[in-house]
């Protein structure tokens, strides 16, 4: 006898066992039993090979248990020569696996490619989700990081001419209501040389005393004052949050844990793509002809900051006007007619020129 | 369901009598080493194959390539003149991963804003993260068990499959309450309810109809705990003292400051893993040399472990040597030695029926566990 086995996966008797091929049946036979199994050969698969004797290690496809062990001989021979899917078992193992690496491998690249490119659309479908008490919070972080150094310009009739001007403006969404317990938008004004405005998350707007120095119109700052509703409106804080800083980022800032301190941090939130800044121009043209207001404030701004970009250079120029979009570029496509009534009195911008010189 | 002592051995004989140490003689005398034939090449390749696909799959790979080295570790080792099999596949470790994985989302989600939704004060912010943290250490405890059943029954024998008795829940409330116990107990308990969790595994696990038996004592494991807990005790003090009150003084700033940064990292690499050497050797001898492996009609399997604490020393030493100079890249030939090593020092024997001992009749879970596979660096 020689030392091939069968186990027949009911007991863990090693039959010891000769074979022989008959048609698409091999014959498994033992001393006792001549017919011990009979198992059709397109059944058969080889599992593995015995680097140490060489014997080779067969299965069936229909039935995991059972296994046969066959060494070298005339007869497994046969078996493999009369049995291509057995004979080359080693090249179809070999195959098998890279089909399986190369499948992976593709899914691998496809899932880091979505991710790269897909993160910005798919934050801006997660921030339609947060709700806005946690908008808020993550607002009051960087409100504060902001606003330590800086001081809030209180000029009670700036105040109110800018308050007036962003309630005309807001959508209903983002007007107070205490029934629909909405807060609304809040505005401040800050003691900043520097032209600028920002949107934060919490429905909240900033606006430099420089922009209202440089701006030689009411109708610039409700340009300006109404792309940044625009940015409110379409919930870029949040998705700008979730994009640059991560869902595990934000989350953390939104509970106080670590990187609330860090203003560096904070502040990628506030930079925007250049998709985002295009739309919250054409979302704040909307709103300023939805409100009866004249629109062509917003290019006559970006003419100004344009001239003082060619006079001082980059630095006194912020990097959401600076940058992307051109300012050439979104003068023309905001380019508007005249229509519409003015934003402010002329008392009511004259109090708003002055909202930092009351203390 | 616990066999009885007189199981252990044959239905006639009593456990500690003298013709139970006789026997248990004769059988540490008759046991059959267990050998591994696997050699570095193959596994190496195994290796470096998978970690190209792993990074290039971004660690999707990792299941499949898992399942090649098991496959092959398995189909190395021969016990009693048989070479275990591994059954299990890459797809069955992903399943169980992205199973586990929604789970912990589940539970990261309750504790990040858990809290935002009923009520942000502490009460509620402590007590959601204190129920989460209990939840996973819950998950983690289930899964060692169900770990265990996964691998059992991906492993077959002359073509017959381990088993598990039992849920898993169970066994994580019952090891989950003793941690507790042991843990207010500034942690004296720790090696007692390690061997506990181990018992409870081992002894829910079948070997086709053999029910697996383990009765490890516990005092020498809970010594040479004590030992290792005393020696990284003294190694802590020591660099303590050493980096705040001797390296301040050593006037070359940028040799001091090398120092701060040497010592704790040479006391770290050095001493914790030889620290508990001897509890690893301690805990292989009391599972081994008390494992044992019965069925009324098929007979008996016992082990005997020979290893010692010298031994684990200087597999740890030389993995050391071996990992720290290739930045990890050496890990082949580490695995290759301690699977050779193991190997080398576990005895197999007994009395046993072949045509007695019978397949395992419980079902075989459809995935892995995925918690473990997901927190175990290990490649096997």
């Amino acid at each position: 006898m020689t030392d091939d086995r069968y186990y027949d996966g009911q007991t863990a008797t090693a039959h010891r066992v000769t074979v022989t091929p008959l048609g698409n049946t091999l014959l498994i036979a033992s001393t006792g039993d001549p017919a011990l199994a009979r198992w059709p050969i397109e059944d058969m698969r080889v599992i593995d090979a015995n680097k140490v004797t060489g014997a080779l290690n067969f299965g069936r496809v229909s039935d995991p248990a059972p296994r046969l062990v066959l060494h070298e001989s005339p007869q497994r021979q046969q078996l493999l020569d009369a049995n291509p899917h057995l004979k080359e078992w080693r090249s179809r193992a070999a195959k098998h696996g890279w089909s399986v690496g190369l499948a992976w491998t593709v899914a691998g690249l496809a899932i880091a490619t979505l991710f790269y490119f897909g993160w910005r659309d798919g934050s801006a479908y997660l921030a339609r989700f947060v709700p806005k008490p946690w908008e808020q919070k993550l607002g009051a972080h960087i409100y504060k990081a902001i606003t330590k150094n800086l001081t809030i310009c209180e000029g009670n009739g700036g105040k109110a001419a800018l308050r007036q001007l962003v309630d005309r403006l807001a959508p209903p969404e983002l007007q107070k209501d205490a029934g629909k317990k909405q807060e609304g938008i809040t505005v401040d004004v800050v003691d900043m040389k520097l032209p600028n405005a920002f949107a934060l998350p919490g429905d909240h707007i900033m606006v430099t005393s420089g922009l209202i120095d440089i701006a030689t119109s009411p109708d610039m700052v409700s340009g300006v004052v109404a792309h940044e509703i625009g940015h409110l409106d379409l919930r870029h804080p949040t998705q700008s949050a979730i994009s640059n800083l991560g869902i595990s980022a934000t989350a953390s800032i939104i509970l106080g844990g670590s990187g609330v301190g860090d203003v560096a941090t904070l502040l990628t939130i506030l930079s925007y793509s250049r998709k985002m800044e295009h739309e919250a121009d054409i979302r704040g043209l909307d709103l300023l002809k939805q409100a009866g207001l004249r629109a062509d404030g917003m290019a006559a701004f970006f003419k100004v900051m344009k001239e003082k970009f060619e006079k001082d250079g980059h630095s006194l120029i912020p990097d959401w006007l600076a940058s992307h979009p051109g300012l050439d570029e979104r003068a023309d496509y905001t380019k508007a007619d005249t229509s519409g009534t003015t934003a402010m009195t002329d008392s009511e911008w004259q109090a708003l020129k002055d909202v930092c010189k009351v203390r | 369901m616990r066999a009885d002592n007189s199981m252990r051995l044959s239905p006639s004989v009593s456990y500690g009598s003298a013709q139970h140490q006789e026997i248990e003689k004769r059988l540490r005398a008759e046991a059959q080493p267990i050998h591994y034939q696997g050699e570095l090449g193959p596994l190496a390749r195994l290796f470096y194959t998978n970690l190209a696909l792993s990074l290039l799959t971004l660690g999707i790979y990792r299941f499949w390539g898992k399942t090649h080295i098991r496959r092959y570790v398995w189909s190395q080792f021969e016990i009693l003149g048989e070479r275990l099999e591994y059954l299990g596949t890459g797809r069955e470790l992903l399943l169980g991963f992205l199973k586990t994985a929604a789970f912990v989302a589940i539970l990261v989600i309750v504790r990040q804003f858990g809290p935002e939704f009923v009520d942000p004060t502490g009460f509620w912010v402590v007590g959601i993260a204190l129920g989460t943290s209990a939840a996973f250490g819950f998950l983690f405890l289930a899964a060692q068990f169900s770990a265990q059943r996964y691998r059992l029954t991906r492993t077959a024998w002359c073509g017959i499959r381990g088993s598990m008795e039992g849920s898993a829940w169970p066994y994580a409330f019952k090891t989950g309450g003793l941690f507790i116990v042991s843990a207010l107990l500034i942690g004296l308990l720790i090696p007692w309810w390690r061997m506990t969790c181990l018992e409870l595994r081992i002894s829910a696990s079948r070997f086709g109809s053999m029910r697996a038996n383990l009765e490890p004592g516990r005092s020498v494991c809970f010594w040479t705990f004590m030992l290792g807990s005393l020696i990284v005790g003294v190694t802590n003090t020591m660099v303590g003292y050493l980096v705040l009150d001797v390296v301040p003084t050593v006037e070359n700033a940028r040799l001091a400051e090398a120092l701060q940064f040497i010592l704790p990292l040479v006391a770290l690499l050095l001493v914790l893993p030889f620290a508990f050497a001897p509890y690893y050797a301690s805990v292989q001898h009391e599972i081994f040399n008390n494992l044992s492996f019965f069925d009324k009609d098929a007979g008996y399997l016992r082990f005997a472990s020979s290893i010692t604490a010298g031994g684990v020393l200087w597999q740890m030493f030389t993995a050391l040597l071996i990992l720290v100079p290739t930045l990890g890249l050496g890990f082949p030939l580490v695995m290759h030695r301690w699977l050779k090593f193991s190997a080398d020092n576990l005895r197999v024997g007994g009395k046993l029926d072949p045509a007695a001992l019978r397949q395992a009749t419980e079902a075989m879970p459809k995935t892995s566990e995925g918690l473990l596979e997901a927190l175990d660096p290990g490649i096997l």
